[in-house]
């Protein structure tokens, strides 16, 4: 009997080629959103789950309370912490600490940069790393040695054996011969603490100037290394918390403003909120929109496959009555109809599957998460699509079968079966295809109208192109007048400066107290002197900096001078007040200048209170030059600059990026959602315009007589399109009036996360509105107009 | 074979109630070839559903081989329907999608027929009605009297005890239409009881008795002696 249904569906399919399309290309979409989604879901529940033990893996955070309020959670916490924990709580079997550090090293003739995680021994009984060769547990306690990954080790020795050879790396305090150890198995891409070249905990000390090292890695006050713990068996997380708060009562200076508490690993790639991790984290909440945008597609493509089933149950319906007189129950009826629905989904799937292969890399870039198309690693995945095909088998054919299977076999036979195309229910859900339909369009139009507006805004500097080069701390400073001088001297490059940051960060946090004990947080950018000149910044009030640096002083933002509430801010006097050792000094500063407020990072962050220091104030140097070219001499300016690079930096190629570009890059997340969006918009537009093309089709094949009499009897052309098309226009009104207040809602919410919006408009959902009815009415006329212009004396021969 | 008492059968809509049938009795014996005839909406194919248990009557009792059906369900109608009663409809009604060797096959699908014992029923049937030559072809590749034949095929195949004949020759020319009678003749002379409704008073003589119905009512009944045997078929 199966075989017999199957057979059956199959010839349905063939001979209504136009419905069959239409529903297979539609779910066959819907599929492959699901099948990514799947796919990303699996790589993300993946993540850290190659530890043995991993629930016994927990990582220690900072949670710290700022001055002005502000919470700040961040995975770096004090170095002393980690040997702390390991010998006062019972509960923790070993710790390891872990820094990361980009440096440089040559190998043979080749001089590159490269991560180094710096890591105690313990390393490796807290997360599970196969080894390969050597000890790397030994090679972990003893100075020069380096524990390499295995492809790390191809890449830098080729097929020659690994074990024994050199790399001499530079540190802060001077180059150093290094020895790989050991080698161990590359971590899997699901890992929150990737590396390549394992170092001692030890010799971290190198990588900072000497003289501070001590009292960094033996401070409370910094976080500046990440704590990771395995317990002992049969204690979790929440099984840290008292013995954590201990610790902080015993050691920490502000017990009230920090707490550290201990995450298990498996939830660090879901916690954005927590800054310095040492991989990329994802929000959980782009799982779920990611989510809802692959089932609402997929729910549109199933719309489709009910109403034009529903759609065409007068052809069926003849059938149905055959086969009741036959013998078929209702129950045999509404399997074989529900077959029908499972073989079509069947093809979909095939289509499906071959799709999101295809189109994985493009998708995987939208959402800049990795789609790896390994299924046999996930056993899950065939379950998920099995489930897929029966699910949709079943919520797109199990109520076409239920209703067609109850058709009254002798009301269809004498001919007296009402068959409705136009049921209450198949026009609920075109109403709701075009809710989400215009709910989406709209959604993709605010959001590339915010990316425009964060694109064009004025950053409060120059227009000019601004070039930024990073420069090596240890050089930046003393290199500057050198790169300067001779760069200003070339016609094609305006003028240089130095600073710390630049646009992307806003420098360092600090707090900053007036003399009446009223503390901000707000940052810090050290910068050379001409940085206001050279960047264009408006000085609203007193004065930028002396070129010979005469006065000491800073130069504030308005928002710093509002936060303050200073009257008259010039000469003011500026507590400076920061953990870090290296700029403490910086102490009681007077007032020099206000510059207006400027954008030092996106327009999805407010400006913060900033201050701008004479880098000579600080050990640390410049760490950036931004270069201003004249618009027209571009690409001159750049050649020039090059030039003069190569001049005063010879060991080192330039690195240069366009300040505006930049900008750009900042809002990359912004952008690739709007494209998503974008994407989803088209999609979710096509396959419910695919359904208007299906529903059309019935429903002018079904009115035929009714247009060749309204020709008989005058109707004109248009009048006939009109009659036919106002259906529609009712259809995607009513679900426009549904999907506005819904996308006012989800879009005000979305921009709500930017400090510098649009403000949203009417016009924006009416417009989407009007986006969709044009293509629903587009789609249609191809019926529509044939009908109009159809000879009339053929409908009504056909009566 | 077929009782009924005071049968009756009303279409309501929200504001029309039309009587198709207004309490017909009627008794049909095993053997008989009953033809029904009467003007159009006279009730004949209402009568004709309720005989076939695809439809329940308004009101009136039916018993159907000696058994009360009048109130069954769906699924119990669809029970007793299955290879007790054969339908042959005037427009066919063949499904498209199956051939004509599957079309035939169905009703013994639904009767769980074991697949050697179908295979077999459905060539004698295809051979009865001397079509199996086109037992590959599907239906929109045949005559309209073909297409009949492979109907009277199907409509027998499970080898009913009553065949329900709705105009069977309203849609054939009169030779496609004789040929038709005389295969539900031979049926009948194999023992099937027929009930057909006809406009044709030509396809009545073939039967043994014939019924006229007006507004729903049995308004005369005659016998016919010697039935179709008096007339030359083409």
């Amino acid at each position: 009997m199966l075989f017999n249904y199957l057979k059956v569906a199959w010839r349905t399919l063939w001979r209504q080629k136009t419905a069959s399309i239409i529903n297979i290309t539609g779910l066959a979409v819907g599929m492959a959103c699901c099948l990514w989604l799947l796919l990303v879901v699996q790589h993300e529940w993946a993540y850290d789950r190659f530890h043995d033990d991993v629930d016994q893996i927990v990582r220690i955070n900072q949670e710290t309370v700022r001055g002005d309020g502000s919470i700040e959670q961040s995975a770096l916490v004090p170095p002393p912490l980690g040997p702390v924990v390991e010998t006062t709580v019972p509960e923790v079997a070993s710790v390891v600490r872990l820094m990361r550090r980009s440096m440089e090293f040559t190998h043979e003739t080749r001089t590159e940069e490269q991560h180094v995680l710096f890591a105690d021994p313990a390393f490796f009984d807290v997360f599970t790393a196969p080894t390969i060769a050597g000890d790397p547990r030994a090679a972990l306690q003893a100075p020069d040695r380096l524990v390499l990954t295995e492809s790390e080790a191809e890449r830098l020795f080729g097929d020659s054996e690994a074990l024994g050879q050199t790399l001499t790396m530079g540190f802060e305090q001077g180059t150093r011969e290094m020895t790989v150890d050991a080698v161990v198995e590359d971590p899997p891409a699901t890992t929150s603490v990737p590396f390549v070249m394992l170092v001692s905990m030890e010799q971290v000390q190198l990588t900072m100037p000497e003289g501070f090292a001590d009292q960094l890695m033996e401070s409370w006050q910094m976080g500046i290394t990440h704590s990771f713990a395995r317990l002992e068996a049969g204690h979790d997380a929440e099984s840290l918390t008292e013995p954590l708060r201990r610790i902080v009562e015993d050691h920490v200076e502000d017990t009230e403003s920090r707490t550290l508490w201990a995450q298990p690993l498996t939830e660090v790639r879901h916690s954005p909120d927590i800054s310095g991790s040492l991989a990329s984290t994802n929000d959980p909440q782009i799982m779920y929109i990611l989510g809802a945008i692959a089932i609402l597609i997929l729910l549109i493509a199933a719309i489709n496959f009910v109403t034009l089933t529903l759609g065409q149950s007068a052809r069926r319906s003849r059938e149905v009555g055959v086969r009741k007189a036959l013998g078929a129950t209702h129950m045999q009826l509404g399997q074989q109809f529900w077959w029908e629905a499972v073989l079509i989904c069947l093809l979909a799937l095939v289509v499906g599957l071959g799709a999101a292969y295809l189109f994985r890399p493009m998708v995987a870039h939208l959402i800049d998460i990795p789609i790896e198309f390994s299924i046999d690693e996930y056993p899950l995945f065939w379950v998920g699509v099995l489930a897929l095909v029966l699910g949709v088998g079943l919520l797109a054919g199990g109520y076409p079968a239920w209703r067609l299977a109850r058709m009254d076999a002798a009301d269809v036979l004498r001919g007296t079966h009402q068959v409705r195309t136009r049921s209450a229910f198949s026009r609920g859900l075109i109403v709701g295809q075009f809710a989400v339909s215009v709910g989406f369009v709209a959604c993709a139009f605010i959001m590339s109208q915010q990316l425009q507006h964060m694109m064009n805004a004025d950053l409060g500097y120059t227009d000019a192109p601004l070039v930024t080069m990073p420069v090596e701390t240890d050089l930046g400073a003393p290199r500057f007048d050198a790169f300067r001088t001779e760069a200003e001297r070339h016609p094609a490059i305006g003028s240089v400066a130095g600073s710390w940051v630049t646009f992307g960060t806003p420098g360092n946090r600090v707090e900053l107290e007036r003399r009446d004990d009223n503390v901000i947080s707000g940052y810090y950018n050290q910068v050379t002197p001409n940085y206001a000149t050279v960047l264009e910044l408006d000085v609203v009030e007193g004065q930028s900096f002396h070129e010979d640096g005469a006065s000491r002083g800073l130069l504030v933002n308005e928002r710093l001078v509002r936060e303050l509430g200073l009257e008259s801010p010039v000469g003011e006097t500026l507590t400076v007040h920061d953990a870090n050792p290296m700029t403490a000094p910086l102490g009681e500063m007077p007032i020099l200048g206000v510059v207006a407020d400027f954008h030092v990072t996106g327009l999805d962050e407010e400006i913060p209170p900033l201050i701008l220091i004479p880098h000579e104030e600080i050990p640390f140097g410049l760490r950036n030059y931004t270069a201003q070219l004249y618009p027209d001499e571009t690409q001159g300016g750049l050649a020039a600059l090059s030039a003069v690079w190569t001049d005063i930096f010879p060991d080192q190629p330039l690195d240069y990026t366009f300040l505006q570009d930049r900008v750009a890059e900042q809002y990359e997340t912004e952008a690739r959602w709007s494209t998503l969006i974008g994407y989803a918009a088209l999609l979710v537009l096509l396959i419910a315009c695919f359904g208007v093309f299906g529903i059309a089709a019935l429903e002018v094949a079904k009115r035929r007589p009714e247009i060749g009499i309204r020709k008989v009897l005058g109707a004109s052309a248009p009048s006939l399109v009109a009659h036919l098309s106002k259906d529609i226009v009712l259809l995607v009104a009513l679900g426009a009036l549904l999907a506005i207040p819904l996308a006012y809602i989800a879009m005000s919410r979305w921009l709500e996360h930017f400090a510098y919006r649009i403000d949203l408009a009417w016009w924006m959902f009416v417009g989407a509105g009007v986006v969709a009815l044009l293509v629903a009415l587009a789609t249609a006329s191809y019926h529509t107009l044939r009908a109009a212009w159809m000879d009339p004396t053929q409908a009504i021969r056909q009566e | 074979m077929i009782q009924t008492e005071n049968l009756q059968k009303a279409y309501r809509t929200d504001e029309v109630e039309t009587i198709a049938l207004a309490g017909v009795d009627l008794s049909i014996d095993h053997g008989e070839f009953v033809s029904v005839m009467g003007p159009s909406g006279c009730g004949k194919s209402t009568l004709l559903n309720l005989l076939g248990l695809l439809d329940t009557p308004t009101d009136g009792t039916y018993q159907f081989d000696g058994e009360d059906v009048t109130g069954l369900s769906e699924r119990n109608r669809a029970r007793r329907r299955k290879g007790a009663i054969g339908f042959v409809f005037q427009s066919f009604n063949l499904i498209d999608e199956l051939t004509v060797y599957e079309n035939v096959e169905l009703p013994l699908l639904y009767l769980n027929t074991p697949s050697g014992e179908r295979h077999d029923l459905v060539e004698q049937a295809l051979d009865r009605v001397q079509i199996a030559h086109r037992r590959d072809h599907f239906p929109q590749q045949l005559s309209g009297g073909q297409q009949q034949r492979v109907a009277v095929a199907r409509a027998v195949v499970a080898r009913p005890r009553l065949i329900l004949a709705d105009e069977p020759t309203g849609n054939l020319d009169s030779t496609n239409g004789a040929q038709i009678m005389d295969l539900l003749a031979e049926l009948h002379e194999a023992g099937t009881t027929i009930v057909m409704v006809t406009h044709s008073p030509a396809d009545a003589e073939y039967s043994n008795r014939t019924i006229h119905l007006f507004d729903g009512k049995v308004v005369s009944e005659h016998f016919i002696e010697q039935a179709y045997a008096a007339i030359p078929s083409n």
